[in-house]
């Protein structure tokens, strides 16, 4: 087969940080070529390299495609050759239509006045091939991420796209729509379409990538040919590490204690359309000690119930009552609710989380600042040692905490988020999607952390679309759907048969 | 630290500072005299003054172009209450007085922008407008010249910290000058070392994120404003005790001198950058323009001209070399209704 793309001995350095080192990589025609690394191993800034987010004369190496040599200057070179880029963190217009999102930069139409039957034709038509069953006019913004994913996808689709890259595209993905986006790639393969298909997730990696490319500080340590050998996920990981993992999950023996938090009644309707419930009626507890998952489905209800909880950050008319440690509480503010104990780690780092103008040591500490200084007067030193202490402590890959938490990686900016929540000492700690992002090897210390917050008697809640980390972090696992908690297992009874039937038992969500 | 290496805004005005000294004192030897360095300084006091506030209003995300009414307000109220009935009586009575007519009509700049969520350069701009029409229509338009100063204000404004006499006259160091610093130094301590200040280049660099680690947004807001409010009374009446008059028509324009100097600092029209060193640097940078175009013969309005080209230049400046630390500016959607 003939290699579509071969980006030859590229390096690329970001001031005195080298971020890829004499990098290579081919792909041929028609091929799903997977490519793997920790965090901050050069994934995503080799894919802007290709994709001429960096221009030609900001890198070294050379790139072939599609048999000449290029020298992009700029995303627009890239895309009118079919190299199509979808990044970590999706570059969607919140208040615009899908339609218009997939149709910002060409609309169809004549002498620059857009054909807006055309547009709805051909959206619809776009919508249908990657399975998303959205009207046109819907904003984004009413859309999950999940489906944000296939708008950018049937984006791409619009042009006329020989090569795509998806940076991360399940990261926030629950299993069926990774799964249905994976069969998507599959699909697009048989089309002659190539992609390149960045993730953490190595079961799907496996599973549909016909080579497998390996990163690690920043140089390709392989690349393997799937259809020659099998290839072991484990194997990828001793590529990726340079180390063994013995095991997933940490093991741990949970003490649980006495119940810490708890809400009853908790109801909240959805901002921009009063009178619609979004969380109906649903109690909910958490002892100290315990880890407690929160299943479901996108839309199912989980995020806004942890946001609603959280000082009211989501949602209008919320009803309920809240105790910690048996007493009400008032959660109806953000201080509020730090002052009771709690701390939500969003899922929304690029938004929610990070400062990204900030250097990483102003972030670990912004959400407790009284704990580096004195009467309102911040410590220097000691929040530089605080930030450093995270930053060994979560493996933060940086030059140094004074990087600008802009130019992190994705996954070493969510173990920001999460040093930062850490660090403003929760009673309890609401995890939304901790590992989205994350290295396998950097996920078992984050569970290693979240095993020794419940040890130190806190409560944890965490909410993932994996249903496997759910499974061997939590003690308890509770099912959401459409708004109310549909089930509950015990560890000893969780299995992902049993929370898949209990999602699926409720209807499942249009 | 960092912020402070060579790659820093700070560092770039201050090398441009350096050069354009350098130049006019190649043409001009006169300039390095300490009577001309003393001099700038103290023409600088005012609107330096003046540009610490609007430096915290920038960092916290704002804008303010209503300041140079505030100022000419805080100071014609404050020298007329004292020339026509001899009331506080006292000068640092009479700054506390200008410093707290600037700081309520900030509050009510804090107000709209928080309160009622409008956009800080309608809001400035508006209250600015009435502040003044206020001042013009119902105060008075009279100017108090010398003979009707309040004394006090005079010889306050004749006080210097150091003082010589050298060949050509005497050599001073007005007191303006350490009403800046000062000013220059509480501003600095503030945004540098404590946790509000901390709180302002938070909301400025992302408001959701700092409400979401439970910044308090509506105390930031007052902060800011109020800040900017009281500094720009101080400096109105500064520049009464300097000049020896107040006039209600008084700094009009200003506001493009002001903005353009902190943002020649390194501030970001865009919030959650900007540092008081650099703003500092940027006001010299400006009265050094200002005034060597001036001894060049350059007519006002051309200065403007040169003002205003600076402004932009400068901001553009800013915005590249952002643009410069990241990828491409990315617009994502702020998902509020994300998954789960
Ligand atoms: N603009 C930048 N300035 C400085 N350093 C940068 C910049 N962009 C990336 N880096 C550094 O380059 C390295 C590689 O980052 P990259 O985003 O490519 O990692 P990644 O493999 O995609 O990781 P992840 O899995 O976490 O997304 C990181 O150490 C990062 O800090
Ligand atoms: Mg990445």
């Amino acid at each position: 087969m003939a290699d579509i793309l071969d980006m030859r001995d590229i390096t690329k350095r970001f001031g005195p940080v080298t971020a890829l080192r004499d990098v290579t990589l081919t792909v041929r025609a028609g091929e799903i070529h997977a490519l793997v690394g920790e965090n901050g191993a050069g994934k995503s800034t080799l894919m802007k390299v290709l994709s001429g987010v960096y221009p030609a004369g900001s890198y070294e190496g050379s790139i072939t495609y599609d048999g000449q040599v290029r020298h992009f200057r700029s995303i627009n070179d890239t895309e009118a050759l079919g190299i199509i880029i979808i990044h970590q963190e999706l570059a969607l217009i919140p208040l615009l239509s899908i339609a218009e999102n997939i149709f910002l930069a060409n609309p169809p139409g004549r002498f620059g006045v857009i054909n807006r039957d055309a547009v709805h034709a051909r959206t619809v038509a776009l919508l249908a091939k990657v399975g998303l069953r959205e009207s046109p006019g819907t904003p984004v913004t009413d859309i999950g991420v999940g489906k944000q994913q296939l708008v950018e996808i049937a984006k791409a689709l619009s042009k006329q796209v020989r090569l795509l890259i998806l940076d991360e595209p399940t990261a926030s993905l629950n299993e069926r729509d990774s799964a249905a986006l994976l069969d998507l790639l599959v699909e697009f393969r048989a089309g002659g379409i190539s992609s390149i298909l960045i993730s953490h997730k190595l079961n799907e990696v496996t599973r549909v990538a016909d080579r497998i490319t390996v990163l690690r500080d920043g140089r390709t340590v392989e690349t393997v040919d799937c259809r020659i050998q099998a290839v072991e996920e484990d194997l990828i990981i001793r590529r990726m590490v340079d180390r063994d993992l013995d095991s997933r999950f940490p093991d741990h023996a949970p003490q649980i204690g006495e119940e810490v938090f708890r809400v009853e009644d908790w109801s909240v309707d959805h901002p921009h359309h009063p009178g619609r419930q979004v969380v109906r009626g649903v109690g909910f507890h958490v002892r100290r000690g315990e880890i407690v998952g929160i299943a479901g489905l996108m839309g199912a209800g989980r995020t806004e119930f942890a946001m609603s909880v959280f000082g009211r950050s989501y949602g209008r008319d919320i009803r309920g009552r809240a105790f910690m440690d048996g007493k009400p509480v008032d959660l109806s503010t953000v201080p509020q609710a730090i002052a009771a104990g709690l701390a939500y780690v969003t899922e929304d780092r690029k938004h929610l989380g990070l400062i990204l103008g900030e250097d990483i040591r102003k972030n670990v500490t912004l959400a407790n600042l009284g704990g580096v200084s004195r009467s309102t007067v911040i410590d220097d030193m000691r929040e530089l040692a605080v930030a450093d202490d995270y930053r060994g402590r979560m493996r933060i890959r940086c030059s140094s905490v004074y990087q600008e938490s802009g130019n992190l990686s994705g996954g070493n900016q969510q173990k920001v988020v999460l040093s930062k929540w850490l660090f403003s000492g929760p009673e309890v700690l609401i995890l939304d999607e901790p590992t989205r992002g994350i290295d396998v090897g950097a996920k078992y210390e984050i569970y290693q952390i979240i095993n020794t917050l419940a040890d130190r008697g806190k409560g944890v809640i965490v909410i993932s679309s994996e249903m496997p980390e759910l499974l061997g972090l939590c003690d308890r696992i509770c099912v959401m759907n459409e708004g109310a908690f549909v089930g509950e297992f015990s560890r000893a009874e969780a299995s992902q048969e049993k929370i898949m039937r209990s999602i699926m038992r409720k209807g499942e969500q249009p | 630290m960092k912020r402070l290496g060579l790659r820093s805004p700070e560092a770039g005005v201050a090398a441009v500072l350096v050069v354009a000294a350098l130049a006019i004192g190649t043409a001009n030897p006169a300039f390095w005299g300490w009577g001309n360095l003393f001099g700038l300084l103290r023409s600088a006091s005012v609107s330096g003054t003046m540009a610490l506030g609007v430096l915290v209003v920038l960092i916290a995300g704002g804008i303010d172009v209503s300041f140079p009414a505030f100022a000419a307000a805080a100071m014609y109220l404050s020298v007329r209450a004292a020339a026509d009935w001899g009331w506080p009586g006292n000068i640092g009575f009479m700054f506390l007085l200008a410093a707290g007519i600037g700081l309520l009509l900030g509050l009510a700049n804090a107000l709209f922008v928080h309160g009622v969520r409008l956009v800080p350069l309608i809001v400035t701009l508006g209250t600015g407008a009435v502040v003044r029409g206020f001042l013009l229509g119902v105060v008075g338009t009279s100017v108090v010249n010398v003979g009707r100063m309040p004394p006090e204000t005079v010889a306050f404004g004749r006080l210097s910290l150091l003082q010589w006499d050298a060949g050509e006259g005497r050599v001073q160091l007005s007191v303006a000058v350490l009403v800046w610093a000062a000013a220059a130094a509480l501003v600095h301590l503030l945004l540098r070392f404590t946790v509000p200040g901390r709180g302002l280049y938070a909301l400025g660099g992302d408001a959701e994120a700092a409400k979401r680690v439970g910044f308090d947004v509506r105390g930031l807001t007052v902060l800011a404003y109020g800040l900017a409010g009281a500094l720009a009374g101080v400096a109105g009446l500064l520049h009464a005790c300097l000049a020896w008059q107040a006039s209600p028509r008084e700094f009009i324009g200003l506001e493009l001198d002001v903005l353009a100097a902190v943002v020649l600092g390194g501030a970001s029209i865009f919030g959650g950058r900007g540092s008081v060193p650099g703003t500092v640097l940027g006001v010299l940078l400006l009265v050094l323009v200002n005034n060597s175009l001036i001894l060049l013969g350059v007519p006002t309005t051309w200065q403007r001209v040169v003002v205003g080209a600076i402004l932009v230049g400068a901001a553009a400046a800013t915005a590249l070399r952002e643009r410069g630390l990241r990828p491409a500016p990315s617009i994502t959607a702020p998902s509020m209704t994300t998954g789960a």
